[in-house]
């Protein structure tokens, strides 16, 4: 028997990685920084913006400052959510190296450092809008993409039920790893029914949710009001961002 | 660190382009094509009674995310995911699960930064239409052949494992002409440099041999699991009509003189001295050995002079090829259960 059958390290990778997941969606309260006093539909848009800015900007000086300013910006997170950060750059640094670094060796002319540059960079702009806005907030901001209300209910929807099957799939796997004892073949196919039975709940779970909408006379209008109130910190962070953009257009 | 972090890239991670990979001109493009797919699903959503596709379409995003999360055991000591577009597609419908991974995709990108933002039309362009439109009409064409539970399990395995490698293919060409269409002005790769020669071997190799087959026992053993203990919950897709498949098969045929408008030769159809320009030498075994001519080279059909309708006609006696060998395959198959 190969031994990749007789371990179990995956149910407790699946285990650490539905924990993982929970944590990051359960954020509803997040520390009080300068980050995450900023309205998050100016934070959503702007993440947008400069995302492209720096995709479209060729200049390595341009990318480089505006590392410095989402360094900055992410300076102002608090610290558990400036480590997680930290990581998930190092990681994305590390990927973006192993994609591009061969470009250098096998094309001659390659443009390596600026795209692994602009890689980490998108990456982190992304990070520091996730880590410093509470998951409620963050549907609500996506009006401001005119993404029609409907979607957002469905958006919040599955959020919610993502909690909800996930909390049962780790009570799922957990039930399956306290029942193993010694090796047994084929474990993965455990996956299969851990996997059919969240389906057959999803299911229910739909049908649960259709009935309990009808019972509350629910017809589908539904109304997303994000914040649309600027206070002193959007007005600097606006400003800051417009600056970025338009030394972009200069660069 | 970085060992342990190889072993944890996922089958799919690849899949998920994250941003400044692409241009965003082809982020775009791609975006701009899925508009109107969700503009049609939310109105579809509005118009049928509404709550049900919400609570549906909400939930089953929510389980196509789960899906997604779950590390699966691969030889060697990795794990691999999987994406799960045909089988989503074929318990709920592809419509709703083209909402339901759009809805997923979304909530990767925006809560957990797995894919980019930018790019996230071209994901889910990849993995959230293509991959659950072409696994569900894969597996309906596939099925529609025979009827037994083995040859429904034998149908889906190979959906499944096509789809996936569809998916991974697109991907690949969106990566691959990225330094074609975007150089700057000395001629440097501004996106991903990589052409297609190598985007399209690299991504493809790792999906065909390991993702794909991933993917393709997932689908077959949920879907087992899932008509063993609660059959009623199977949709039934006796009724489908593969008229649209057909159409695209027609369309397909008929936009194949694009390929004209190609340079030089497909992938993988290179002649000796290609090879030696693209790997520096021509190994040994194929300058001495087999030398393949294919039933109509350059896809042109001798007597006809017209390169266009050459095209056209190459490109239906492959599908008239293909038709046959499923044909005499399902023959062979009948034989085979009737004895």
């Amino acid at each position: 028997m190969r031994t990749w059958m007789l371990n179990d390290n995956f149910i407790e990778k699946n285990i650490l990685s539905f924990l993982g997941m929970f944590s990051n969606l359960r954020k509803e309260n997040i520390d009080r920084t300068f980050m995450s006093s900023i309205n998050p539909a100016v934070k959503f848009v702007s993440t947008l913006l400069v995302i492209l800015s720096v995709s479209l900007s060729k200049s390595i000086y341009y990318v480089a400052i505006v590392s410095g300013f989402l360094l900055v910006s992410a300076l102002s997170l608090d610290k558990r959510s400036l480590k997680k950060v930290a990581i998930i750059i190092a990681i994305a640094f590390l990927f973006a190296s192993f994609i591009m670094i061969p470009s250098l060796f096998i094309l001659k002319v390659s443009n390596a450092v600026v795209m692994i540059l602009k890689i980490t960079v998108s990456v982190l702009c992304v990070n520091i809008l996730i880590y410093s806005t509470p998951t409620n907030q963050m549907t609500k901001s996506l009006k401001a993409l005119f993404l029609p209300d409907i979607l957002i209910l469905i958006i919040e929807t599955a959020l919610k039920h993502i909690v909800i099957v996930g909390d049962m799939s780790v009570n799922m796997m957990y039930a399956l790893k306290k029942r193993t004892i010694g090796a047994r073949k084929k474990k993965e196919h455990a996956l299969w029914g851990i996997l059919g039975v969240l389906f057959i709940k999803s299911t229910i779970m739909s049908d649960n949710m259709h009935d309990a909408m009808r019972c509350r006379g629910f017809n589908g209008d539904y109304k997303s009001l994000p914040s649309l109130k600027l206070g002193e910190a959007d007005l600097v962070y606006i400003l800051f961002v417009l600056i970025i953009i338009f030394t972009g257009m200069v660069l | 660190m970085p060992l342990e972090f190889f072993s944890q890239c996922g089958t799919d991670d690849f899949m998920h382009i994250p941003d400044n990979y692409l241009s965003p001109s082809t982020c775009a493009v791609l975006g701009a094509f899925m508009l109107p797919v969700w503009r049609w699903g939310t109105r579809k959503i509005k118009k049928e009674f509404s709550t049900k596709n919400v609570s549906l379409i909400g939930v089953f995003a929510s389980f196509s995310f789960l899906l997604m999360m779950f590390n699966l055991p691969l030889p060697g000591g990795t794990t691999g995911h999987a994406v799960g577009a045909t089988l989503i597609a074929v318990l709920i419908g592809p419509s709703a699960a083209c909402l339901s991974l759009s809805v997923a995709l979304l909530i990767q990108a925006l809560f957990f930064g797995d894919g980019g933002l930018i790019s996230f039309g071209v994901n889910a362009f990849n993995m959230a239409f293509i991959m659950p439109f072409a696994g569900y009409f894969i597996y309906v064409f596939l099925k529609s052949f025979y009827s037994s539970e083995r040859w429904d399990r034998i149908s889906l395995f190979l959906s499944a494992y096509i789809s996936l490698n569809i998916g991974a293919l697109l991907a690949a060409v969106e990566f691959g002409i990225q330094p074609i269409l975007f150089k700057s002005l000395s001629g440097v790769p501004v996106y991903s440099p990589y052409p297609l020669s190598i985007a399209v071997p690299a991504m493809m190799v790792p999906h065909l041999l390991i993702a794909g087959f991933v993917e393709a026992v997932v689908t077959v053993g949920v879907y087992n699991f899932i008509k063993k203990t609660s059959p009623r919950l199977i949709r039934d897709i006796s009724g489908i009509k593969l008229k649209p498949v057909y159409a695209m098969m027609t369309a397909m045929i008929i936009l194949s003189p694009i390929g004209l408008l190609a340079s030089g030769t497909a992938w993988g159809e290179w002649s000796n001295s290609e090879i030696q320009k693209l790997v520096g030498y021509i190994p040994s075994g194929m300058s001495n050995g087999l030398n393949y001519n294919s039933f109509l080279s350059g896809y042109t059909v001798p007597f006809i002079m017209s390169d266009t309708l050459g095209y056209m006609l190459s490109a239906a006696a492959g599908v008239m090829v293909i038709f046959v060998i499923f044909k005499v395959l399902e023959r062979a198959f009948n034989a085979h259960m009737d004895a």
